[in-house]
């Protein structure tokens, strides 16, 4: 009986442990962009997970992409630029593949 | 006791595995119309519907006094003119309603798993370049496993040009939809 209420409560602080560890376990890429009035600011991540997009200006986008590795975008419309931040929680920041630029398109 | 119900509440909110599709809110439905490519059969452990998650965190947001809006393209959830210090505190809200509905973790894929996903990028690959876009071609399926593990596998979206209009990148992804 004592083993088996050890073992039970062996399971539920490693099922703790591991909710509240995945639950903080967040990754993020920041910077400053700024764009000339002919283009529009933009980032772009390549990530898993669920996805922060805070544009460079005054946006906010979320993208939830589970286990898959994906390509998301957010376009600052009306926004000449400023700091940005890619939030990754749960999953995985490609960094090379994530960053801020400026879309010649608008 | 209390740390029995606070694992059920963590635990029991995600997708369980091994559950019947049919029976998971949130399993993604069949391609949108005009989606080229055929839905491929991936076990249930890892399907995701991103839409399901989001619109939950939408109504979280708003009940915290955010401006949210789903936005079905993507999917994905939007936060208009937000500026300062009141990001970090929609940073904080949005984390708190992550948490609050349950998203699931993604889930470990087995080394099959990987291979299904493989298969369906290299699709989508080929309806890129049917599209007219240049993609870098696919690596081999021993060298996209190990870039997988190491978190930063081959993508044929990855060869999409940055200067494309908004109107491009959701109509691509519309016709050529990322798995």
């Amino acid at each position: 009986m004592m083993r088996r209420t050890a073992m039970l409560v062996a399971v539920t602080l490693f099922f703790v442990l591991a909710a509240g560890w995945t639950a903080w376990a967040a990754v993020w890429k920041t910077g400053t962009k700024y764009c000339s009035p002919q283009s529009t600011p933009a980032t772009r991540a390549y990530s898993s997970g669920t996805t922060e997009h805070l544009s460079p200006g005054s946006g906010y986008r979320k993208f939830e992409n589970g286990s898959e590795m994906k390509v998301t975008r957010w376009y600052a419309f009306g926004d000449d630029g400023g700091s940005w931040m890619v939030i990754v929680t749960g999953g995985a920041l490609d960094d090379p593949g994530t960053y801020a630029y400026c879309s010649s398109i608008g | 006791m209390g740390l029995l119900v606070l694992v059920v509440a963590c635990v029991g909110k995600g997708v369980p595995a091994g559950q019947d599709q049919g029976e998971i809110p949130g399993i993604p439905s069949s391609a949108a119309p005009g989606d080229r490519l055929d839905p491929v059969d991936v076990p249930s452990t890892t399907t995701f519907d991103a839409a399901y998650w989001l619109e939950l965190q939408v109504e979280c947001l708003r009940d915290k006094g955010w401006n949210a809006q789903f936005d079905p393209e993507g999917p994905s959830l939007i936060v208009p003119n937000v500026e300062g210090e009141q990001r970090l505190e929609l940073v904080r809200a949005s984390a708190e309603c992550r948490t609050a509905v349950g998203v699931p973790e993604p889930a470990e894929l087995t080394e099959r798993e990987i291979r299904t996903r493989y298969e369906r990028l290299i699709a989508v690959a080929a309806c890129l370049e049917a599209e007219g876009y240049e993609v870098k071609p696919p690596p081999s399926f021993e060298v996209f496993l190990r870039e997988w593990r190491e978190g930063s596998p081959w993508h044929p979206y990855l060869s999409v040009p940055d200067d494309l209009s908004p109107g491009e990148w959701r109509r691509i992804n519309r016709v050529c939809p990322q798995p």
